[in-house]
């Protein structure tokens, strides 16, 4: 097991430098800011020396470097438009993200898993139809169709803030997040839904069910103890790589409900063409998303034994 | 006065007796039907059985009888829907159990009857410890706490012969082998001393070696706890060594009733009869020709009018189809019931001696030049480890130097228990892995030293014949694609008879060319297979247990056909199996293999009349023979322990570690050969052919009493 994770750790951190270096290349070297031509074409001692100023005279090696030594030391530069180093920036806003992320998440897989199991145990019935026909509508419907319908209809009413909103305006932290955490959370949970019920049905035919219920062991205990642990496996797979994508920032939700998380602030970056916090934000979501996918890999091992040997 | 007196005592005893008699166990008229939507599938129709105190009954049928259906029954475990039951009793000493609340049958599940299954690979949840699987059988009926029922775990395990069982009961299902696995079941099985186990082909999915251990743990457990063990089968051999009394099913009904010897000796149904006469049978010098039952049991939505059986019975007349016979005692107050119309042509049938089998004419040895000559074939899978830089650190030895000879139109077996190295071998002699050394030579061609290109040509004269019908068969192209494709690939012209000219050689209406492998039989499907390995008539035909997932009576109508296609084309076979009465039934010379080695070769009266080592002795010995009589005589040579580990073999003779003679026989001085030198296949007596790699070998009577 110590084997496996640090092979896997190492298998990270490769990922995580062809990231940046595939980053570093598309927006540091390809072009020079400071070129120019024409009438109004900037002395080129003066770009010399605004090059010298970014360090861009020293070879792209170099350069690589350097951009990854300040990175580890938490340096992502000065963004463009307020003049903020950009860890503030992600500092003000990746909480935010961590806390909507981990609401939807827990939201959802608590429906789904209920949702999936009833399904799956009471086959062919009432309860069977009900979850299958809502969770292909919810996979259905775009994610903004809900947001901008729950921002149309229920913002602003109750709890919950308006939208367009101010972030002078102090909201509590919970009734911020309920929104845009039922929106993320509805797919998600429709899709775990349906994960769970085909796994589970697959699992309640196989032998070792038999062996439980010949035991005598009350149908409950069947269900919960012997068959969930055995379905969780792809829903596991499924959650981890959700969870990395809303770490990364859920762009469309955040920016519908104006939520001041990474995606927000992303999309908002994109529009300002602010460099630096785009590629901060990018760089984060690689790293969060490698790092899920080994917790993910450690928690497979941990549901089912035969992975650990392996 | 007097007379009274004697009177009344007679009364006493008679229901004393009657009372002793009383079963524990009894299934009365049970019905299981399932409603589906080709019509209802009547699984049991109106069953009949019961099973005393520390009895054996085995139920016995081929796959669709119903016979795991009625178990399953008693225990609740048949879903309701789709399975409805229209009429039946099962009675626990008087208690009946079918119309009990779900939470009092819950209850008697696992504490009064409990049962074990067929694969012990998928019986236990691959996700908890051994021992903690054990110990919630416990919990669920005795008031126990956590760590007096998981002792209680480690003691069963203990019992069921596991080794260092305080280790075993912390491991998972995986870190067990086969026969581990199902002595763990055996022990969840016995947790709360039930008084009925039900055991379902307990020992299909295992070696005989292992099939040996288990029955003989079962029939130890039986005399100390008195359990009253229904034994689940279709396995007549296992039968006739460990039922008191049996039960034959076909088509969800039970056709013959008796005990053993009654059964054995004189069947009277025309089904019992037909089985007794499509085994093949390891203790018969001289084979006879199988007879198999034609065509196959029948679809149990569209079960045949009358008796079920009449469509494939040689004896079936107009009464057969009039009405479903009932079963009728052979005479007045005997327990030997039958439901046949024509007892006394099964009768007549019976004592009738059947012709022997074509092959025991060839003679093994016909001196002419090997077809197939294989020399020091080694095929070793690497193994691999390191965190950054895998290395290799260690190799499989799946075959470890082999060598043999076929002479042309003669079988070799090749047999072993699963993981001795021969479905590897057999697949390296014909490149499909890749050998790591040694040679090959099938025809005029060296085969290890073609290119890729010319290998392919080769294939025309190498061919494959696979275990699993079901998947070898591509299940989107026609019989006709299949067999076209050969063809196609290897060069040979089809015309516009030759799909159905071909089907028609292995037993198939050439109308079936344009199915589709799901619309056949497993029996059939196996023929599409051998359809396809002959196409081309290749010199050299490799049989991978082409048999061993079929039902008994499809098997027969399979070697039947072998051999016939053998004696037509004078083909060359190298047979791969498990089942050595298949073995001795079809082959002229066989190799016994262990641990990635042959031990033993000889020809195959010679093997099984006089082997000489010490596996070979105790493989027959563990296999059972269907006549009870012999098996009463029989000693069983029981081997202890599992296959070890290919990739770590024992230093010098590789079996010294579950050898009996190391054991038992050999002093230490002895033993020290054993432990260092790994013994050569040498010959050890005047018969120039028979070789045994064996530094003690010796022969032992091992296949009659």
């Amino acid at each position: 097991m110590g084997k496996f994770i640090l092979r896997r750790a190492a298998q990270a951190i490769l990922v995580i430098l062809v990231a940046t270096l595939l980053i570093f290349l598309a927006t540091f070297a390809l072009g020079d800011p400071f070129a120019s031509t024409g009438e109004k074409a900037v002395p080129p001692a003066i770009a010399a020396a605004n090059r010298a100023k970014y360090g861009m005279d020293h070879s792209l090696p170099v350069q690589y470097l350097t951009y990854l030594g300040n990175m580890v030391r938490g340096d992502f530069g000065i963004d463009f438009n307020q003049n903020r180093p950009v860890s503030e920036l992600l500092a003000a806003t990746i909480p935010n993200t961590v806390k909507l992320a981990v609401a939807a998440i827990l939201l959802d897989v608590l429906i789904g898993v209920v949702a999936g199991v009833i399904a799956a145990v009471k086959r062919y019935s009432f309860w069977d139809v009900l979850v299958t026909v809502t969770s292909t509508l919810a996979i259905g419907i775009p994610p903004f169709v809900i947001g901008i319908l729950l921002v149309a209809n229920v913002s602003g009413w109750g709890p919950f803030p308006p939208v367009p909103r101010s972030f002078t305006v102090q909201v509590n932290w919970l009734n911020e997040l309920i929104l845009p955490a039922f929106t993320l959370a509805v797919i998600d949970a429709a899709f775990i839904a349906r994960l769970m019920r085909g796994s589970m049905l697959e699992v309640l035919r196989a032998d070792f069910i038999r062996t439980a219920r010949a035991k005598g062991l009350p149908e409950r205990t069947v269900i919960t103890k012997h068959a969930m642990r055995n379905s969780l496996i792809p829903v596991v797979t499924y959650v981890g790589i959700s969870l990395g994508v809303l770490f990364g920032g859920a762009i469309i939700t955040e920016t519908i409900f104006q939520y001041n998380g990474v995606g927000y602030l992303l999309s908002r970056s994109i529009v300002q063409n602010n460099a630096p916090v785009i590629i901060a934000i990018v760089v984060f979501s690689v790293v969060v998303y490698v790092l899920l996918s080994l917790i993910v890999d450690i928690l497979y091992a941990y549901l089912d034994p035969r992975i650990r040997l392996s | 006065m007097s007379e009274n007196t004697a009177l009344a005592s007679e009364d006493v005893l008679g229901a004393r007796s009657d009372e002793r008699r009383s079963p524990l166990l009894e299934v009365k008229d049970l019905r299981v039907h399932f409603n589906t939507p080709a019509g209802t599938v009547k699984a049991v129709d109106g069953v009949n059985w019961h099973v005393h105190e520390g009895e054996t009954l085995a139920i016995v049928g081929e796959s669709g009888s119903g016979k795991s259906v009625s178990a399953m029954t008693i225990l609740g475990l048949v879903p309701s829907p789709p399975a409805v039951f229209p009429s039946g009793e099962v009675l626990l000493k008087g208690r009946s159990l079918l119309d009990m609340p779900e939470n009092q049958q819950r209850k008697l599940r696992g504490n009064d009857i409990s049962m074990i299954f067929q694969d012990p690979l998928t019986a236990l949840n691959p996700v908890f410890k051994v021992g903690d699987q054990i110990a919630e059988m416990v919990r669920v009926h005795q008031r126990i706490g956590k760590h007096a029922a998981f002792r209680k775990a480690v003691d069963l395990l203990g019992e069921v012969g596991i080794p260092n069982p305080a280790v075993r009961a912390g491991q998972y299902p995986h870190e067990f082998s086969g026969g581990m696995r199902q002595r763990a079941m055996i022990a969840m099985a016995l947790a709360n001393d039930p008084q009925v186990l039900l055991a379902d082909e307990p020992t299909t999915a295992l070696d005989v070696t292992v099939q040996a251990q288990i029955m003989q743990l079962l029939v130890d457990l039986q005399e100390r706890r008195n359990t009253a063990i229904v034994l689940i089968t279709h396995d007549l051999g296992l039968v006739a060594s460990h039922a008191d009394r049996i039960a034959v099913m076909y088509a969800g009904r039970i056709v013959e009733t008796g005990t053993t010897d009654e059964i054995f000796s004189s069947p009277r149904h025309a089904y019992t009869h037909g089985l007794l006469s499509s085994l093949a049978r390891m203790d018969h010098s001289r084979p006879e020709r199988l007879e198999p039952i034609p065509g196959q049991p029948p679809n149990l939505a569209r079960v045949p009018q009358g008796c079920a059986f009449h469509p494939r019975c040689a004896f079936a007349t107009q009464e057969c189809i009039a009405e479903v016979p009932q079963l009728v005692p052979l005479s007045p107050g005997s327990g030997h019931l039958h439901a046949c119309v024509h007892p006394d042509q099964v009768a007549i049938a019976h004592d009738t001696p059947r012709p022997h089998a074509a092959s025991v004419d060839a003679t093994p040895s016909t001196g002419g030049r090997p077809v197939v000559e294989v020399t020091s074939l080694v095929k070793h899978f690497p193994i691999k480890s390191g965190v950054f830089i895998r290395r290799e650190v260690g190799a499989v030895q799946a075959v470890n130097d082999i060598s043999l000879d076929i002479e042309p139109g003669t079988t070799l077996s090749l047999v072993g228990e699963s993981g001795c190295g021969k479905s590897t071998a057999a697949r390296a002699i014909l490149r499909l892995h890749e050998p790591t050394s040694g040679t090959v030579r099938v025809g005029d061609r060296d085969v290890t030293a073609l290119s890729q290109q010319e290998l392919r040509r080769a294939r025309e004269d190498m061919q494959i014949v696979f275990q699993d019908p079901y998947a070898s068969l591509n299940p989107r192209m026609t019989v006709r694609q299949i067999l076209e494709e050969k063809y196609e690939l290897l060069g040979g012209t089809v015309t516009d008879t030759t799909i159905e000219d071909l089907l028609e050689t292995v037993g198939l209406s050439g109308e079936y060319a344009d199915r589709y492998p799901h619309e056949f039989s497993g029996g059939q499907r196996q023929r599409v297979g051998i359809a396809r390995a002959i196409a081309l008539n290749p010199k050299f035909v490799v049989l991978d247990e082409p048999v061993s997932a079929l039902d008994v009576s499809i098997q027969a109508q399979i070697l039947n056909l072998l051999e016939k296609l053998q004696a037509d084309f004078g083909l060359t076979y190298l047979f791969i199996a498990h089942d050595l009465s298949v073995v001795r039934h079809i082959s002229d010379r066989v190799a016994v293999m262990y641990l990635g080695q042959i031990v033993e070769i000889a020809d195959r009266d010679e093997l099984f009349e006089r082997p000489q080592h010490p596996y070979t002795q105790a493989l027959i010995s563990a296999v059972p023979i269907p006549d009870p009589v012999i098996e009463r005589e029989r000693e069983r040579i029981v081997l202890v322990g599992d296959v070890p580990n290919p990739a770590n073999p024992p230093s010098g003779c590789r079996f010294r570690t579950r050898c009996w003679k190391f054991a038992e026989v050999l002093s230490e001085s002895q033993q020290q050969a054993c432990l260092e030198q790994d013994p050569e296949l040498v010959r050890h007596s005047d018969v120039a052919t028979h070789k045994a790699a064996c530094h003690y070998a010796a022969e032992r009577e091992v296949l009659r009493g």
